[in-house]
């Protein structure tokens, strides 16, 4: 049997198996939910990350390939953006799709407000961020990417958003070397800062768990921007480079990402473009730490919520690998090998479980974090992107 | 003779691209979707735009030899053409992959009667 063909048989044994509704039979809460993008498959997986278990399925979102999830403050809505630009509003205690709409042409993330009443989404086609109602999914404004140099218009892709305090919403422009700053409190949506020449091609940014320091990542430049949100007043630099050492560089076969909680105990570990390393500088003052040698080329570096460890991901060769990073020693502590192609791990709520994405063995294998022990290894078609719901109470996600 | 087969397999790629409809061959294109898995589809999507540009575009805008010389070489060719920077590496293939991925790129092509880069 073709390798399609056997995609297609088990994705209907799962659609068979786990139901798409719950009206009117069992009922669950929404606080520990884990959202699980099935890549290949046009849909999510929804699981209860307290007994590990799948509770159903929800199909039809759209080209689900970098597809991104948000939730509304209370947890009851998963905000879905497809890679074809859907923005889909999940309901996920009865596991349907409740309302849809078209926000772009290529879609890369998406944002709640902190007042919890807009979403917003980045979009590389069209080259502009956009803001909906998030009960009717109304759009209610459309801010162009577009830098005006030299009598030329730059437009430009939009990255790294972000919801900060005070109802901001934080972006960088891919394109235009530029980070923007946005109040989603006042009317109008007006783009109260933009910063320039920040650094070469951000590729993706992130908030500090405190709502306090921006920092984007640069696909070009040796060093990372960070604003600081309460003052919105210049762009420092933090470079991710010791002073007088030289790295390797390797092919970039997959972009590093920056969301995902990478700080721990004052810190950010950030995956360094290219290179086999995690940069470790402070989360308050930016100071260089040291570098952690990896064996690859990192793509996601995710904190546990007790800061103890980092847990990293990466692509190319060792793709199949997790390395754990203790984060007292700031050495890696261990190796897992989950399964085929890693593309994402996220922490239960408290950190006692990490749900890793092991894409090419269609499967979500759980982990007892304390003792690095499999739970589970769950059933899900191609799955890469794995949201838990209590990312409804942070800020940045 | 060993000049010979040096010659010769220099000039492989270039008696392969002079041939006509190389990039139509089914198992060459499969071979190409293969690489594309591993290799590509960090950066790129074949229909919609992404970190890298989308095979439908490439392939509207690209002859296949072009997009061979483009994997084999993406600093140099993109300085040809003008761009800003280059964001895509040289990635290690042997001559078959490359001619593969680029078969398998230029299958994204719109009103071609093998086309498959349908709009979802």
């Amino acid at each position: 049997m073709s390798r399609s063909a056997q995609s297609a048989v088990l994705l209907l044994a799962l659609i068979a198996f786990f139901p798409r509704g719950a009206a009117g039979a069992e009922k669950w809460g929404t606080g520990a939910l884990m959202v699980i993008v099935e890549r290949e498959a046009g849909g999510v997986t929804v699981v209860d990350s307290v007994r590990h278990r799948v509770l159903g399925r929800v199909g039809g979102l759209g080209v689900m390939h970098h597809a991104s999830i948000s939730f509304s403050r209370d947890a009851r809505w998963a905000f879905v953006v497809t890679r074809d630009g859907w923005l889909n509003k999940v309901d996920l205690l009865e596991l349907r799709i409740e309302n849809r709409v078209r926000v772009g042409a290529s879609t890369i993330g998406l944002t709640v407000t902190q007042d919890g009443r807009r979403v917003a989404v980045s979009n590389y086609d069209p080259p502009d961020i956009r803001i909906y109602d998030i009960e009717s999914l109304a759009e209610l404004a459309v801010i162009p990417a577009l830098r005006e140099k030299e009598g030329t218009t730059i437009p430009s892709r939009t990255v790294g958003l972000v919801n900060a305090p005070e109802n901001l919403l934080i972006f960088s422009l891919m394109d235009a070397d530029g980070i923007w700053v946005v109040d989603a409190g006042k009317p109008g949506f007006p783009v109260v800062k933009k910063f320039w020449d920040v650094g070469r091609m951000p590729f993706d940014g992130v908030l500090s768990s405190n709502g306090r320091t921006y920092v984007a990542g640069f696909f070009h430049s040796p060093w990372m921007a960070r604003i600081d949100a309460w003052k919105l007043d210049g762009v420092s630099r933090v470079s991710l480079n010791e002073p007088g050492k030289s790295y390797d560089k390797h092919p970039v076969l997959k972009i590093p990402h920056l969301k995902g909680w990478s700080e721990a105990a004052g810190m950010i570990f950030a995956p360094v473009v290219g290179e086999k390393r995690l940069a470790v500088f402070g989360a308050a003052d930016g100071g260089f730490v040291r570098s952690i040698p990896l064996v690859g080329t990192p793509v996601f570096a995710v904190a546990r919520p007790d800061g103890r460890e980092i847990w990293v991901n990466f692509s190319g060769d060792d793709a199949d690998t997790i390395q754990i990073v203790d984060v007292e020693s700031l050495s890696v502590a261990a190796t897992l090998k989950p399964g085929k192609r890693i593309f994402h791990m996220t922490f239960t709520p408290k950190g006692e479980a990490a749900y890793v994405s092991a894409n090419k063995s269609d499967q979500v294998v759980v982990y007892d974090t304390a003792t690095r022990k499999e739970l589970e290894r769950l059933p899900i078609l191609r799955p890469s992107g794995i949201f838990g719901t209590d990312r409804a109470h942070k800020f940045g996600l | 003779m060993t000049r010979l087969v040096l010659l010769s397999v220099l000039l492989l790629p270039t008696l392969v691209l002079a041939t006509d409809s190389w990039w139509t061959d089914p198992a060459r294109i499969a071979l190409g979707e293969t690489v594309f898995d591993a290799k590509c589809m960090g950066c790129h999507h074949p229909e919609v735009k992404a970190f890298g540009p989308s095979f439908s575009w490439i392939a509207s805008r690209r002859t296949p030899a072009e997009i061979y010389a483009y994997i084999v070489n993406p600093a140099t060719r993109s300085h040809e053409r003008g761009y800003a920077s280059n964001s895509m590496p040289h990635i290690p293939l042997t001559r078959e992959e490359t001619l593969a991925v680029a078969a398998y790129v230029y299958s994204f092509r719109a009103g071609d009667p093998g086309n498959r880069g349908t709009a979802k």
